[in-house]
């Protein structure tokens, strides 16, 4: 199951132009991860941030897109996504929140 | 995550189209998120602060092609000086080619009537010449026009390459963002570019009027040439050098009266010598 999912992001996510995201392959991203599997969705994140990665900005381009329409869908891929971002962002809000609560 | 969708670190891949919408479509993304579910992550917050306060970023692929372009412009600038002085050598030598060719001038017809006064008081007591007088004879003013008229297609020919070398100097210039002097030198580069189309059609004018007359008559200089003498006055010395310089080569030198001025011409003129070599070569080998 998880292969077929990175498979599936993979397909969704060809360097082409365009912004337009293969419905039919989106259903199918959708029916593996309703279970909820926390595997599934795993590999669904590793999947499209390694396609976020890839050297190709029209790859980066549609795997922005495919990132939001999982993470505006799914919990498990948004508490997967946030600890990503950048260290450092962590780190300003810390300090902000030490400074708020030090006020 | 920010640096893969709006190289924050590095530079984003190609294409730059692509790299410049994946940026603009992650600035709304992180924006959507921060609205929607900043209250439940608020690094998302920050990160959308941090996505709105990052400067346009260039593609791996632009940032290449401005370090290469920067590079060669750095290569080009210590080229410059030494091709735009050769450039206006050469400009000189053609305008002084193209202004012996345009016209015999009155100091030529000068020295062939005091020639012949001189040879009416000795008539007597010189020997007959057993070499007809260059002047006389008739394919000897031919083959020195077309002489001068290889040279000056010579001349154009190596215009023509520097027109091309200043033509690149010029899209480099043009395409690079910075550089010390950069607009004095696009400026003095783009006047040599105009100075020699103008130097060439001049010429091809000339050529190509030259071609329709015949070579006994003198030939008025056509009208786009009158310009260019009057502006440059030295010009028209020059050319008298060459003259006097073409009737020493074929055995013709020029009289006693006329070598003054052709001295003292040769005094106030810096004269470019190739053109002139080159003439008197060709010359030499026609009369051979």
């Amino acid at each position: 199951m998880s292969e077929d999912v990175a498979q599936t992001i993979i397909e969704l996510t060809p360097p082409k132009h365009g912004e337009d995201l293969d419905p039919e392959l989106l259903g199918l991203l959708k029916a593996a991860l309703r279970p909820g599997s926390a595997e599934t969705t795993h590999a669904a994140t590793a999947a499209v941030v390694s396609r976020l990665r890839f050297a190709d900005s029209r790859t980066r381009l549609r795997a922005l897109l495919l990132c939001n329409w999982l993470f505006l869908r799914s919990r498990g891929v948004r508490e997967l996504l946030v600890p990503l971002l950048p260290v450092r962002v962590s780190r300003v809000l810390r300090l902000a929140l030490h400074a708020d609560s030090s006020d | 995550m920010l640096a893969c969708t709006l190289g924050t670190s590095r530079p984003l891949p190609k294409p730059q189209r692509a790299a410049e919408r994946l940026q603009e479509l992650s600035r709304s993304t992180f924006a959507t998120w921060a609205s929607e579910f900043g209250a439940h992550y608020t690094q998302l917050v920050v990160a959308h602060h941090l996505a709105a306060e990052q400067p346009p970023a260039r593609s791996v692929e632009a940032a290449r092609a401005d370090a290469h372009l920067q590079s060669r412009y750095e290569s080009l600038v210590p080229q410059l000086p030494a091709l735009f002085s050769s450039v206006r050598s050469k400009l000189a030598q053609l305008d002084a080619t193209v202004a012996l060719l345009c016209s015999r001038s009155p100091l030529d017809a000068d020295a062939d009537e005091e020639w012949v006064d001189v040879g009416r008081d000795d008539v007597d007591d010189v020997e007959p010449p057993t070499v007809p007088a260059a002047s006389s004879a008739p394919g000897t003013d031919a083959a020195e026009k077309a002489a001068v008229r290889d040279a000056v297609q010579d001349s154009m020919a190596e215009m023509r390459r520097d027109a091309m070398l200043l033509d690149d100097a010029i899209a480099l210039l043009t395409r690079v963002q910075s550089g010390a002097a950069r607009g004095e030198v696009l400026r003095d580069a783009i006047g040599l570019k105009s100075a020699i189309s103008t130097a060439l059609k001049t010429a091809r004018a000339l050529l190509s009027g030259g071609d329709t007359k015949g070579d006994d008559q003198p030939q008025p200089a056509p009208a786009v040439v009158a310009p260019v003498r009057h502006a440059v006055p030295r010009v028209a010395d020059a050319a008298h050098h060459h003259i006097a310089v073409l009737q020493t080569a074929r055995g013709n030198g020029p009289s006693h009266a006329t070598a003054p001025k052709a001295r003292q011409s040769r005094g106030n003129v810096k004269r470019p010598p190739s053109v002139r070599d080159r003439i008197v070569k060709k010359l030499v080998r026609r009369m051979m």
